[in-house]
């Protein structure tokens, strides 16, 4: 962005209040700030639900584990 | 009682908890990364970018910290990309990788020297304090860098890199402040809620497409996790504790980063005069080389008055670990592929001196000051990010091919979910961001392209035909615990731990060790403590076995045929923490050491492995100074001052005592300060004196000074046995406490006993 355009953005400044925040959501900023909160929302499930397989493997043993990859093994064969 | 011979049982210090080894990766990833790649990054795909950067990275680091998960909880002795590319596809991948994380490290090792000397230079030019130099501040800054690689190089080469514990509490302290700015950032944008605004345009002067570019770029503050890996070796219940360490720092990181970003966007308000004619994005653009130092600017606005100095001290902080830490991990990279003849065998050197492979150091040294002294911080951060991303990609595709062709075999501590479908898209996003990296830095991929390619030539024309075999794979499984079949004493409610140091150390601890066992009867364990150098892998130790075995030996040819016994041969970073480690998960109930009884390094009190042995053991402790041999003690000194360690010094000097003709002195200095009945202490604890009445003496001294009254006393016994101190570890820091001066003087055989008591010995045990 060429700096005149900046400062002409900025001397242009309606967004003093909240109630104009919802001027300031432009394209961008709702595609943007949507793909953020999914990132971070799927980071937050993955790191969970792989909480839980570890905990679950570490109570029943590592037979759990080898039980849960031959499931996947006769999926995969069986598609 | 079994009386066959014991064999020894070598085995690995595990003392890292899920704490520790997160804050290990955690304590590789807040380096300087994200102080000078939020400048970056915000100057090329604006504010909104900027977070959009940290949240998809994280995204992408998490999918392949997923298979790094799964690889180490299925592998977690031989964790690291060196050794999972070797199983999933043999030895040219596993060179390749070695080849990479060797560059990749020491790229980020001399990234983060340009960034310490950048805002530490910075910061004393910003107050006027080098006006003097007759140098530009460039150039100050590539001297400065150069200067603290050296130094840190220098620092590995003794040895005395720290990693785990002492590095976690660094790292808390790093964490402390990040979250801290984060905090002030959020609370300051809903006091003020007009500083929004500083996110218009929300990609800056950028694009999308120019978003993959400042991802590539910033990638390197999300490497580290994958240390977390190589810790294997060390830590409690790996199964476990390495994936969830993984999968939490990732985690951590990203949130961390996001609040920090966003922080750094409303540090200032619209009509801040430096604002006048610029936004947000393009002042911070303005900050540094294309906006390295913009994070710093942007904190001295958000916290006025001491922003400056917290942001210089965070990154002093952080970078210098996060330097010694990744100087470590090449040089330890470069030892491993020189130990396997992957590379000439000159890399594999270790130093007598100070047992670090320094060749290794001083090939990584070439690496990390040439990146210091050629390239700028983005140059530098695009190099080491392009590296990393191979390497990971490099990771995803071996955690597919391991589950395909080995999954049934293994024992998976984790499996990750939906795969294969998180490799493979870890696999097309990294390619998406070494791509975008080409938009930012050519430079960067003309490194990392001649690397590879000079990688492969070395790997054709030298390595394919010298690689040797060695124990990572024959032993990459799995590291099972055992104890020898049969050799273990049965289930005694008493635990003997007894400390070997060398064989010298082993006959004097013998007698004593054998009648302290018999009149507690109780169970006995030796162990011998090997302290690896951190360079040098867990798996390479067993060349600082050789002293402790001999030491095992000779002390199992005059205990085992007298006394069952169980021996442990431990690797270890660091003899103090390995045995406290080892105490602690015995759950032994007394320590015997032997001490070697000469004057300790300034700033201890008898030794810096006896100190903090002492300090923080969970059990008795008795320490034995020149007891060796079968000299009777007949005539035993106890000086005594009240309390529990008192206590168990009669109870030691009654067992130690020759059983037909030894007798005690309990013996005191009056003091007019400190009055003390000796008689009724004794009286008191009479049930733990294993000698009858008339054998038992009492005696008050008199003089002013007491060290010298009980060393003189001293001179007419056999043997001195007195407790240890009781003073606060502030005392003990200003001044010597009595009785380790007395165990520092004394000529005569001397025992030292301290007792565990008490909430904090019981919190010890168990925490």
């Amino acid at each position: 962005m060429a700096p005149e355009k900046s400062v002409a953005f900025f001397r242009y400044n309606p967004y003093h209040t909240k109630r104009n925040l919802s001027l300031f959501m432009d394209t961008n900023t709702v595609i943007g700030v949507l793909v953020i909160l999914s990132a971070l929302g799927l980071l937050t499930g993955l790191i969970l639900w792989s909480r839980r397989t570890i905990h679950r493997i570490d109570r029943l043993g590592p037979q759990s584990a080898r039980m849960l990859l031959r499931k996947f093994s006769r999926l995969r064969r069986s598609q | 009682m079994s009386q066959s011979q014991p064999s020894i049982h070598a085995e690995l210090s595990r003392d890292l908890n899920l704490f520790h080894v997160t804050m290990m990766g955690l304590g590789m990833m807040i380096g300087a990364g994200v102080f000078v790649g939020i400048g970056l990054c915000m100057g090329s795909v604006g504010p909104g970018g900027l977070l959009l950067c940290f949240a998809l990275n994280g995204l992408v680091a998490l999918f392949s910290a997923m298979s790094f998960a799964e690889l180490a909880s299925a592998i977690p002795r031989a964790g690291g990309a060196y050794n999972f590319a070797r199983i999933g596809f043999g030895r040219p991948a596993s060179f390749i990788a070695g080849w990479m994380e060797w560059l990749a490290a020491g790229a980020a090792g001399g990234f983060y020297a340009i960034v310490l000397s950048q805002y530490t230079l910075g910061f004393f030019d910003a107050l006027g304090w080098l006006g003097w130099l007759p140098i530009s501040l460039e150039a100050a800054e590539r001297i400065f860098g150069v200067a603290a690689a050296i130094l840190f190089l220098y620092v590995n080469y003794r040895g005395s890199s720290e990693t785990g514990k002492i590095g976690a509490l660094f790292t808390v302290g790093q964490m402390l402040f990040v979250v801290g700015i984060g905090v002030v950032g959020v609370v300051m944008f809903f006091v003020d809620p007009v500083r929004i605004q500083n996110f218009r345009p929300f990609l800056g002067g950028g694009s999308w497409w120019k978003l993959f570019g400042a991802m590539g770029v910033i990638y390197v503050a999300f490497e580290g996790f994958e240390v977390i890996a190589q810790a294997g070796d060390e830590t409690i219940n790996p199964k476990k504790t390495i994936p969830k360490a993984i999968l939490y720092s990732v985690g951590i990181v990203t949130f961390t980063y996001i609040a920090v970003a966003f922080a750094t966007v409303v540090a200032m308000r619209f009509d801040h005069p430096a604002l006048e004619n610029l936004p947000m994005w393009e002042w911070i653009r303005s900050q540094g080389d294309e906006g390295s130092m913009g994070f710093g600017s942007a904190i001295r606005h958000l916290i006025p008055g001491l922003g400056g100095l917290l942001v210089t001290l965070a990154v002093i902080f952080s970078a210098t670990s996060a330097l010694n830490a990744t100087i470590y991990s090449a040089a330890r990279t470069s030892y491993a592929l020189g130990r396997d003849r992957m590379l000439p065998a000159w890399f594999a050197a270790i130093s007598r001196r100070r047992r670090t492979p320094y060749r290794a150091l001083l090939a990584t040294g070439v690496i990390v000051l040439t990146i210091a002294m050629s390239l700028d911080p983005k140059q530098g951060a695009a190099t080491a990010s392009i590296m990393f991303l191979m390497l990971f990609f490099l990771v995803n595709l071996c955690v597919i091919r391991i589950r395909r062709n080995m999954g049934d075999e293994l024992e998976y501590g984790y499996i990750m979910p939906l795969f294969p479908l998180f490799p493979v898209l870890a696999i097309v996003l990294q390619a998406f961001l070494a791509g975008g990296i080409l938009l930012e830095s050519v430079v960067a991929w003309g490194i990392a392209g001649g690397w590879v390619a000079a990688g492969l030539l070395v790997y054709r024309f030298y390595s394919r035909k010298r690689a040797i075999t060695t124990a990572d794979e024959i032993h990459v499984f799995q590291e099972s615990e055992h104890a020898p079949q049969g050799e273990v004493p049965e289930a005694e409610d008493y635990r003997i731990m007894v400390a070997i140091a060398n064989p010298d150390n082993a006959l004097q601890l013998v007698q004593n060790t054998y009648k302290l066992c018999q009149a507690k009867r109780a169970s006995v364990e030796l162990i011998h403590m090997a302290p690896v150098p951190s360079q040098v892998p867990l798996a390479d130790a067993e060349q600082y076995t050789f002293a402790g075995k001999e030491a095992i030996l000779e002390t199992m040819l005059y205990l085992a045929p007298q006394y069952p016994l169980r021996t442990t041969l431990r690797y270890c970073r660091n003899a103090a923490r390995g045995i406290v480690s080892a105490v602690r998960q015995r759950k032994a109930n007394m320590l015997i050491m032997g001490w070697h009884g000469r004057r300790p390094r300034s700033g201890f009190l008898l030794g810096s492995t006896v100190d903090p042995i002492v300090e923080t053991a969970p059990c008795d402790v008795i320490l034995l100074k020149d007891c060796g041999g079968n000299q009777p003690f007949r005539r035993i000194l106890v000086p005594l001052a009240g309390g529990p360690n008192g206590a168990l010094a009669l109870e030691t000097a009654g067992i130690l005592a020759d059983p037909d003709e030894g007798e005690i002195t309990a013996y005191t200095v009056a003091s007019p300060r400190r009055p003390f009945d000796v008689e009724t202490f004794v009286a008191q604890h009479r049930s733990r004196i294993a000698l009858p009445e008339e054998r038992i003496h009492f005696e008050v001294g008199q003089g002013r000074d007491v060290v010298r009254a009980i060393l003189r006393k001293a001179e007419q016994y056999d043997m001195v046995v007195l407790g240890g101190t009781g003073d606060s570890a502030l005392r003990k820091m200003t001044h010597v406490p009595i009785p380790e001066t007395i165990a520092r003087r004394c000529g005569k055989p001397l025992v030292m006993c301290r007792a565990a008591t008490g909430l904090r010995s019981w919190l010890k045990r168990y925490f």
